[in-house]
This record gives C-alpha cells, sequence and structure tokens, in this order.
C-alpha cells in the first residue's frame, strides 16, 4: 500500500497533469464530444476557459441533464475522475480573484453498487434484442411514462410472486376498448378529461400512448383475455427468477 | 408525389398497352385498326422519348405546396413556381418573422406548407402551425420535454411530416408523435426504443408513405444496432422494422467479425426518398462504430454506408449498394437520395444520387441498385483515389491506428446532411462541399451500450495546399462536370432549394441568405437574417402568391467543429425564426 502511494507521488512529481491528460484523451476529447487539448469542437471549449471552483468537478461527476455530458461518477475510477477535473482546471484560466465558490447544489446521492450476480437480471430487463422485453412497458426508476405500471412496486410488496405475477398479472388494469370506427383493442388508461381519454393501446408492440375523443369511444370494459403471459413468453421460468431477484434488489429501502 | 395523373396513365399505356398484353378481347374489326394504329403511335412516341430525353421522366417538384421534406418524395427541393425569377429577384421583401423562442441548438427544420398553412419543428420538439401568408401562430403543440437524458445527439430537429389528418415528428426520446392537423393536440405517441438505453434518438424529418410514418434513428457513433421503423399513420402501431445490421443466421451478419453486429451503428439519421412506380422506399445507412477503428469489426459491415431500397410495404430490402466497405473515416452515405431520370449513354435510366459525407457523390441505377457513375463534389478528397467501374472503392487511405494520419475532408464531411437540389430547367445538380482536413489518431477503444463509441480522436487542420471554406457548385449530374461553383468563406450548413425562376437560393452561417442565378452562380440578391442557417428554405404559393421561406437559427455538432478552424465561430449568435419573403406590391 506504502509502495503505491510512493509510486503515485513520485509519478506526480515527475508529470503532474499526465494522467488525467491520458484520461481525457481517451475518455472527453474523442468524436463529437471535446477537443483534443481543450479545444473547441462540438462541445464547449474548455482550453482557457474561466469556471467557478468547483464547477469542473461537479460537472464531470453528475453530467448535465438534457446535454450530451454524461455523468461520469461510477464510469471512471475516482483516481481518474480527479485526474481529469485537476487537467481540465490545469488548461482553463483562473477565475476572478475574490470569487467564492458558491454552495454546491445537493447532489444526488451515487447509487449503491448493484452487486455483479444481478447483472444477468438486469441485461434481461432491458435486453434489445428482444422484440418485446421488460424495459418496452416498464421503467425502473426513470419517471418516464410507460404502457405498464411502477414494476418496482410490485417487486417491493411481493418480490416472491414476481414471477407468477408476470406469467399472469395484468388483466385488472387492462380494458377492452371498442370504437365507434370498429376498432377493438385491450388498452391501459392513463389519464382522462372531459373530452378525452389518453390510453396505452396494447395490440401491438411496442404500445401506443392514443389520444381518444370521448364521442368516438363506444365501451371501455375489463379485458378477460389480455394476459401478460403474452408478452413475457419469450422469456424463461429461469430468466423470470434472474430479473425478479434484480428488481427485489432495486426496490429494497436502503 | 410522382407523375400526374395524366402522365401516369400515358406511361401504362406504353407499357402495359394493348395488344399483346391487353386483356380486353379483340373483335370488333374497328377495333383491331384502333390496336394497330395505337402500336404505331407507341413506337413514334418511345423514338421521341429517347430523343427528348425527358418527356416522360417522373416529375418531382413542387408546385403551391411544399408537401414533403425534400419538397416532394424524390428530393429534388425544386419548385416550378416562378412568379419570383432572375428579373425580379432584387424585389423580394419581408412578408413576416415567426420566432419559435426555442434557439438552443438553432432551427434546423424544413418547413412543410400545405394549403397555406407551415408546419415546423423546433429543436426541443415543439411543432408550430403558421398561417404561411400573414405568419400568424394557428396552435403550438409543446412537447414534454424528457426529464433528464445523456443526449449524444441534438438537440435538434429536422422536420416533420404532414398527412391528411396529422402532423407527424419523431423526438429527442425517441418516440414519434401524430398531431391533429386541425388543432394541435396529441392523438398518439409510442416509443421506438428506450433512448436512456441506447443513447439514441429521432432528428430526422419522417417521411410519410403509403399510410405509413417511416423514421430513422441517431446512434451511429455509439454501440448500438440501427434500425429503419414504420408506423402505421392512424394508430400509431409499429408496421415494420428494417435492422440495418443483419442478426446472426442472417445474410450479411458474416460481413462483421463475432459479435461487432450488436454495436455496430449504422444510423438511418436522416430521411428517405420513395418512388410509387416501383413501390421503392429508399433510405441511407450511416456509418459503422467504432468510427475510426475497425480493427474489431473484420468485414464489409453491412449494410451500413448503403442506400437500401425496401418494400414501402414490408420493410423487406430489394436491394443494397454499399458506398464503403469497412469505413474508417466515419463517411456516412445517409444523406438525401434525389431520384432523377436522366440520360447515360443515350439512354435514359431512373437514376438516384447519394452524396456521402466523404464529399463523393455516387450515381446508381434506383430500379436494380448498380453503380452509374461517382464523382468528387470537393477538391481536397484523400480517403480514396475514386472508384472503378464497379463503384468500388479504389486507393483506401485508412487511418493508420495510434498514428495521426492526416485525413481529408474532416469528420465533419466533404459535405454535410444540408441537402441538394435538382433542377429539370437546367439539369444541373446543386450542392455544398466543404473543404478542410483532420489528422486522425485512430485506437481500439471497448464499447458500452448506448455510449459514445468512436475509435480514436482527431484534430481540423487546413488543407495542406490551400485555405479550409465552402462551396455551393453547379454540376451535371451524371459526370459531376462542375458548370459553376459559388465560394463562401465558411462552409454553408444550409440545403439548396432550386426554382423555375431559375434561381438557387441557400444561407450561410453568419445569417445571410441570398440567391443565386441558376444558370451562372452569380448572386442576385440578398438579405442579412441576424442568425446562421441550418436549416432549409422552401418556397410556396398562397392565393397566387408566390413566398419564399427560410429558417434561421445557428447551431449543431458542426457549427462546435468550425471552431477548430474558425476560433470567430464561437461568438456567431443563436436564433429560431423563420423568415418569409415575397415581391413587392405592383412588381411582376
Amino acid at each position: 500500500m506504502t509502495f503505491a502511494v510512493a509510486l503515485l507521488l513520485a509519478q506526480a512529481a515527475a508529470a503532474p497533469a499526465a494522467p488525467g491528460e491520458k484520461v481525457f484523451l481517451t475518455t472527453c476529447a474523442v468524436g463529437y464530444c471535446h477537443g483534443v487539448g481543450g479545444a473547441a469542437n462540438r462541445g464547449p471549449r474548455l482550453r482557457g476557459r474561466t469556471f467557478e471552483a468547483g464547477y469542473v468537478e461537479r460537472t464531470v461527476r453528475h453530467g448535465l441533464p438534457n446535454s450530451a455530458m454524461p455523468a461520469f461518477e461510477g464510469k471512471l475510477s475516482e483516481a481518474d475522475l480527479s485526474g481529469v477535473v485537476r487537467y481540465v482546471e490545469s488548461i482553463s484560466s483562473p477565475s476572478a480573484p475574490g470569487a467564492t465558490a458558491p454552495a454546491p447544489p445537493s447532489a444526488p446521492k451515487p447509487a449503491a453498487a448493484m452487486p455483479a450476480e444481478l447483472a444477468t437480471g438486469r441485461a434481461l430487463f432491458q435486453d434489445a434484442t428482444r422484440e418485446v422485453r421488460c424495459a418496452t412497458c416498464h421503467q425502473v426508476g426513470t419517471g418516464e411514462q410507460k404502457a405498464g405500471p411502477d414494476v418496482l412496486a410490485a417487486a417491493r410488496r411481493d418480490p416472491q410472486g414476481l414471477v407468477a405475477a408476470s406469467r399472469s398479472a395484468g388483466a385488472k388494469q387492462v380494458r377492452r376498448t371498442v370504437m365507434r370506427s370498429g376498432e377493438s383493442f385491450p388498452a391501459r388508461i392513463f389519464t382522462e378529461t372531459p373530452q378525452m381519454v389518453r390510453v396505452f393501446d396494447l395490440s401491438g408492440m411496442p404500445p401506443v400512448l392514443r389520444t381518444l375523443r370521448r364521442e368516438e369511444i363506444v365501451s371501455v370494459e375489463p379485458d378477460l383475455e389480455w394476459s401478460h403471459v403474452h408478452v413475457t413468453s419469450s422469456y424463461s421460468d429461469a430468466e423470470l427468477a434472474e430479473i425478479a431477484r434484480y428488481l427485489a434488489w432495486l426496490a429494497a429501502p436502503r | 408525389m410522382t407523375a400526374g395523373p395524366e402522365t401516369a396513365d400515358f406511361r401504362r399505356l406504353l407499357t402495359v398497352g394493348w395488344p399483346p398484353n391487353a386483356r380486353l378481347p379483340i373483335r370488333s374489326p374497328l377495333a383491331r385498326i384502333i390496336m394497330s394504329e395505337m402500336k404505331r403511335i407507341r413506337l413514334l412516341i418511345s423514338l421521341a422519348t429517347m430523343l427528348a430525353g425527358f418527356a416522360y421522366a417522373a416529375d418531382w417538384a413542387t408546385h403551391n405546396d411544399w408537401a414533403s421534406y425534400g419538397g416532394t418524395q424524390g428530393a429534388w427541393r425544386y419548385s416550378a413556381l416562378d412568379q419570383v425569377n432572375r428579373k425580379n429577384v432584387k424585389h423580394l421583401k419581408l412578408a413576416w418573422a415567426f420566432q419559435t423562442g426555442d434557439v438552443e441548438g438553432g432551427l434546423q427544420s424544413t418547413p412543410i406548407v400545405v394549403n397555406g398553412v407551415m408546419y415546423v419543428s423546433t429543436s426541443w420538439n415543439d411543432v408550430f402551425a403558421i398561417d404561411a401568408a400573414s405568419g400568424h401562430e394557428i396552435w403550438h403543440y409543446a412537447y414534454a420535454r424528457p426529464k433528464s437524458l445523456a443526449m449524444i445527439y441534438g438537440p435538434w430537429n429536422r422536420g416533420v411530416a404532414v398527412g391528411d389528418d396529422m402532423v407527424y415528428v419523431g423526438t429527442l426520446d425517441n418516440y414519434v408523435v401524430g398531431i391533429d392537423r386541425k388543432t394541435g393536440q396529441e392523438m398518439w405517441k409510442t416509443n421506438a426504443e428506450d433512448s436512456i438505453q441506447c443513447g439514441c434518438n429521432i432528428t430526422g424529418a419522417p417521411l410519410l408513405v403509403k399510410g405509413k410514418v417511416v423514421v430513422g434513428v441517431t446512434g451511429g457513433d455509439s454501440a448500438h444496432r440501427g434500425y429503419i421503423t414504420a408506423f402505421d399513420a392512424k394508430t400509431g402501431r409499429q408496421a415494420w422494422r428494417f435492422w440495418t445490421i443483419p442478426a446472426k443466421g442472417e445474410p450479411g451478419n458474416e460481413t462483421w467479425a463475432g459479435d461487432t453486429w450488436k454495436v455496430g451503428g449504422g444510423s438511418s439519421w436522416m430521411t428517405g426518398s420513395y418512388d410509387a412506380d416501383l413501390n421503392l422506399l429508399y433510405w441511407s445507412v450511416g456509418n459503422p462504430a467504432a468510427d475510426f477503428y475497425g480493427g474489431d469489426r473484420l468485414g464489409a459491415n453491412l449494410y451500413t454506408d448503403c442506400v437500401v431500397a425496401l418494400d414501402a410495404d414490408t420493410g423487406k430490402l430489394k436491394w443494397y449498394f454499399q458506398e464503403v466497405p469497412h469505413d474508417v473515416w466515419d463517411f456516412d452515405t445517409a444523406y438525401e437520395n434525389v431520384l432523377v431520370d436522366l440520360p447515360v449513354k443515350g439512354q435514359t435510366r431512373k437514376l438516384l444520387i447519394n452524396v456521402n459525407k466523404g464529399g463523393y457523390a455516387f450515381v446508381l441505377d434506383r430500379e436494380t441498385g448498380k453503380f452509374v457513375a461517382g464523382w468528387p463534389v470537393v477538391k481536397n478528397l484523400n480517403w480514396i483515389h475514386g472508384t472503378d467501374e464497379q463503384g468500388n472503392l479504389v486507393g483506401r487511405n485508412e487511418p493508420v491506428p495510434g498514428k495521426a494520419t492526416l485525413i481529408c475532408p474532416s469528420i465533419g464531411g466533404g459535405r454535410q446532411w444540408n441537402q441538394a437540389a435538382f433542377s429539370p430547367r437546367t439539369n444541373f445538380f446543386y450542392t455544398t462541399g466543404i473543404e478542410w482536413c483532420q489528422e486522425v489518431t485512430a485506437g481500439p477503444e471497448e464499447a458500452h451500450e448506448g455510449q459514445s463509441y468512436f475509435g480514436g480522436n482527431f484534430v481540423l487542420k487546413m488543407p495542406p495546399d490551400g485555405e479550409a471554406g465552402g462551396h455551393l457548385g453547379a454540376y451535371n449530374p451524371v459526370t459531376g462536370k462542375q458548370v459553376w461553383q459559388y465560394k463562401s468563406k465558411y462552409p454553408l450548413l444550409a440545403s439548396v432549394l432550386a426554382t423555375a425562376g431559375d434561381l438557387i437560393f441557400c444561407g450561410d452561417p453568419e445569417g445571410m441568405f441570398f440567391a443565386l442565378d441558376a444558370r451562372t452562380g452569380e448572386k442576385l440578391w440578398s438579405v442579412p437574417t441576424g442568425s446562421g442557417h441550418r436549416g432549409s428554405a422552401v418556397t410556396y404559393a398562397v392565393n397566387g402568391r408566390q413566398f419564399v421561406a427560410t429558417p434561421s437559427g445557428w447551431g449543431s455538432a458542426v457549427a462546435g467543429l468550425f471552431q477548430q478552424l474558425w476560433p470567430e465561430a464561437e461568438h456567431f449568435r443563436r436564433g429560431s425564426a423563420v423568415f418569409a419573403f415575397t415581391l413587392e406590391e405592383g412588381v411582376k
């Protein structure tokens, strides 16, 4: 341990910016992101810019929402992350004298590392090679409007029953919707207003969020035929068990 | 829209004809006489066709409307309107300006105009319906912005598609939306793929074909597997999906080593074209990932950098032509496909012209996908020497991994996605081009699903023997012979608009909107609009009055890239407005 520290110190003394610069080159100055050496590119110029104290670290760690800048906390080792931050600060201009660092906004707590044995379940949940996968209808923690209910709530309530639930559940909330045009399809109601009903049309995959005018609707009745098993048939029981384990961990309070 | 009903009937008469293909029984002697006359007339017409060259060529000009992203589904970006022409263009005045307020990413849209209403999408996927004569807002659809995306591609949007009842747009979080055309009410919304997971989305304009909304997807510079998807225009249900990279067991998958096909890029990020007579949907596929490093993905990497022709009803592949096998330059084929019938060696052929991002135009037979001709759009091009008779690349100059290699053009392209135009009056192909180079250092990179996956970095450089800059030229579409070239200090990133008034319209990165003489390239008119042009001008008529309208509003990835060669571009002003021009009162 002390040998490694000594080595690091020796390296730092010899070439202070080198490790961070290398990480910058291979992680940040790629493709359409930042330019080599902090030059302008699709991402903004960093060289010669003035940054508020703490801004670079916050941005590298947590990214900028709804921009092309991702969060690197967890993606880079802590050593690499600090190195990159030091490098960017070294190529920037010092801020005006007397500037004080504003209190950093309360950053989201870093997610507890997922146990490695749950990686399979996670990959199966969002398996892009399957035409229909869990993630087609369910979101976990993103808040996105999706056709299916909150699967984490179900996992919290009854983690043991998840496999059975995914083979049969869903009929409770699914409605057979019949339209004046003659169209008839299974749907899950999303929102309603006096004039409109918004539903997730489940007749095909992916589901479609449709806005239906009330006067076009003939009836909306419980759909006794639709079953979750229609869309989970590509998963084996063993695969569903893996997914259930992953969801149970996600849902557990920490 | 393709040929008008009269031309189509005539063509059917010539091809299906009367005996020997006729289903009608030949009973009366009079009929027989008429039939033999028809035969003779048919022969004469065929002769005339060969001599005239274009008499029965498909007509993809627009008229009062600008109904589709490329003007019409043939992507000519050409209008038959000639009220505004070379003589009177200097009398164009501002009719109205419309500010969208959504300036991030600029305004990269092509406005669509149908029956006097203009529909335009903004960078964050708002859609406006505007009275195209007065500029007043009819409705504003505000898309629910995604909560949190790491968005490699965006924020920007290149336009909507307009059908009988609905307006369609693709979104930054990879949804397709159908909006009621009269009221702006959202009618349906469906997800093409989880954008947080795939790091991909839709930025190109949809194409409406046979009651289906067809969209591409981004992700070509990410660890992603691309696709082209069609949704039922009325209900939003998915009709078909064509994966641009074949799966294991499918033909073409063997052109990818190991499992690299799963993360091979192959995005379809621009808008296709459609030939109704052939029922072929043409779409262009982008580069393979990792862009600069091909060491892991040995093989031709189908169908990246291909023009694919799909059956419009089923999405099944009819033919493909790969412009750049095993691309290691990020030279997408993704741009527009201009459909045009032209004589080649004395015989009229149905052609398709696609300008590859590497600054090289490919001319294909759009019935068969066979290579017809290829020609450079720029002077500074060192990644190949050219093409042979079959369209194979000759003299590949690939980046050497680990070593800074000079490649021209740069990653910005010998041409950007802003589209070319074709004029059936001059028979010229009008396209922009960019002279610039770069030093690329390629190297292996680990693929992480949904994250950027370039395999190297680059530094922009001036061309070794000249200045960097842009131009807009008129070329013979088949031979590539340059007729004239208009030079621009900065690369031009706006599409070209051609009209029957023999005018060429375009806009520059400082906001100058200008008109050139289509025959000589002489600048006839210009007006400053205050923010650079990154979208596409259109022209249309309302109650007999012609308007020329252009988006203005600077943004995009390449706008950032500019700054490496032109540092002053850091201060180019953002904006997001549509400016509509018309002739002064009393001017003819």
